[in-house]
């Protein structure tokens, strides 16, 4: 049980991987002062 | 039953083989421009954190559990499951299971580690976070299984790896040449200087990784006797060779003695000897660090100044070339005299071992190179290989981690 909890946790943070660059993209072309990276 | 002498060297070569993969991350970052240092140690630091939890989760089941086909472990032990500290004879039958479990992950994280030099000052960090899943589970895991596992064809047939040189080198190397191939060319390439920002970090990296290297190839006897003695030994004059070797053809080249030239050369000589240290005598250690100077001295010329493709860091030419050099030396200078578990090769009268290693060498090349190839194509597609030209010249310490590595005041 623990391994499929651990495996599903892990696959979760990969597809925030993914996703994350376009979603922070999205949000800092909608409010230019939003985030704290610096080249985006 | 357990040994405690033999299970003390492996968990020590463990974590001598774990420290090579931060190593590896200076030793690269001394190579490229400032503003992207501390990105470069980042690609290999958390490689460590990304691969061990594969490993543990479905990586060692895959790639050492029990065999299906002869292509890839069965799911048995997901989670490492069944994974104790009792001995598995088929791997090491003096040390616990979870030693040897241990031991090979950290084969796993410095391999995909590796690939990172190719694609140096311009990867976008979300990307390879990917890519390292992927590749790992993909490319890295089924390779083992073939090479290292009961079961596995390629051992099967006889092929002789004693420590990674086509598991890890040879299937770093030309996932690179892939890497090189499919993403673009650092901006301004040819145009502006692209100067190693610190040399003193490529020296400090390589003799981390000389000395991590003793773990990698020693410990890979499992067990601390007479043929530990010999793969230390071994590691040691090939390396000592290839870095004088580098150094002579650089100097005859440039009229100066290259500090980068002698660094460079080591890990050539390390990596060429990883696959025959178990196997060979000092003084075929000796030729195979010779032919490791020589032979990715060359290689690299031929990258830089005929070929010009952008392998940054010459993964191809030390990793790819200095691994299929090992490979292919092993069939030649193998004797069982070093390792009775071994087989002679063609210098002692075994012409066929060349034919093996040598097989074995063109199947992994030609299996690594196509399928890290659709994998950067597929990742360019969809989520891009590299980040924008703007964010590129700001240096990827910025643009990926917002941390910049050197805040101090520079005073001289």
């Amino acid at each position: 049980m623990f391994e499929i909890i651990s495996t599903v946790v892990f696959l979760g943070m990969v597809i925030t991987w993914i996703v994350i660059e376009p979603l922070c993209d999205r949000k800092s072309t909608a409010n230019k002062t939003g985030g704290t990276r610096t080249a985006s | 039953m357990i040994d405690t002498g033999d299970t003390a060297w492996v968990l020590v070569s463990a974590a001598l083989v774990l420290l090579m993969t931060p190593a590896l991350g200076y030793f690269y970052a001394g190579f490229v421009r400032r503003k992207s240092a501390l990105s470069t140690i980042m690609q290999s630091f958390i490689t460590v954190g990304v691969v061990s939890v594969i490993w543990v989760l479905w990586g060692y089941t895959l790639a050492f559990g029990p065999d299906r086909g002869g292509v890839i472990g069965s799911l048995e032990w997901f989670g490492l499951r069944g994974v104790g500290v009792e001995p598995n004879p088929d791997y090491a039958a003096t040390i616990p299971h979870q030693a040897f479990m241990i031991f090979q992950m950290m084969f796993a994280i410095i391999t995909p580690a590796l690939i990172t030099g190719a694609f140096a000052e311009r990867v976008k960090f979300s990307t390879l976070m990917v890519f390292n899943v992927i590749w790992v589970t993909v490319v890295y895991i089924p390779v083992a299984h073939w090479v290292w596992a009961p079961g596995g064809w390629l051992r099967g047939l006889g092929a002789l790896d004693f420590a990674g040189g086509t598991v890890v080198h040879i299937n770093a190397g030309f996932a690179a040449l892939a890497a090189a191939l499919v993403f673009r060319k650092r901006l301004g390439l040819g145009q502006v200087a692209m100067e190693p920002h610190n040399v003193t970090y490529i020296v400090l990296g390589a003799a981390l990784l000389w000395f991590g290297w003793f773990g990698f190839n020693a410990g890979s006897a499992l067990a601390s006797g007479a043929l530990a003695t010999s793969a230390f030994v071994n590691t040691h004059v090939a390396t000592a060779m290839a870095a004088v070797t580098w150094m002579t053809l650089s100097w005859i080249q440039t009229g100066k003695a290259s500090v980068i030239g002698a660094a460079a050369g080591a890990v050539a000589g390390l990596v060429a000897i990883t696959p025959a240290s178990g196997f060979v005598q000092p003084m075929g250690a000796l030729l195979i660090g010779l032919g490791a100077g020589i032979i990715c001295f060359l290689a690299l010329q031929f990258r830089a100044r005929i070929w010009k493709i952008d392998d940054s860091l010459d993964v191809w030419a030390v990793h790819g070339m200095g691994g299929l050099w090992g490979a292919l030396a092993t069939g030649l200078l193998a004797t069982v005299a070093i390792n009775s578990a071994g087989v002679d090769g063609l210098f002692y009268g075994n012409a066929a071992q060349f034919g093996v290693q040598a097989l074995a060498s063109v199947v992994v090349m030609a299996y690594t190179f196509i399928l890290s190839f659709i994998i950067f194509k597929a990742l360019d597609m969809t989520m891009g290989l590299t980040v924008k030209s703007s964010e590129e010249e700001t240096g990827l310490d910025l643009s990926q981690h917002g941390e910049p590595a050197y805040t101090m005041e520079q005073r001289s």
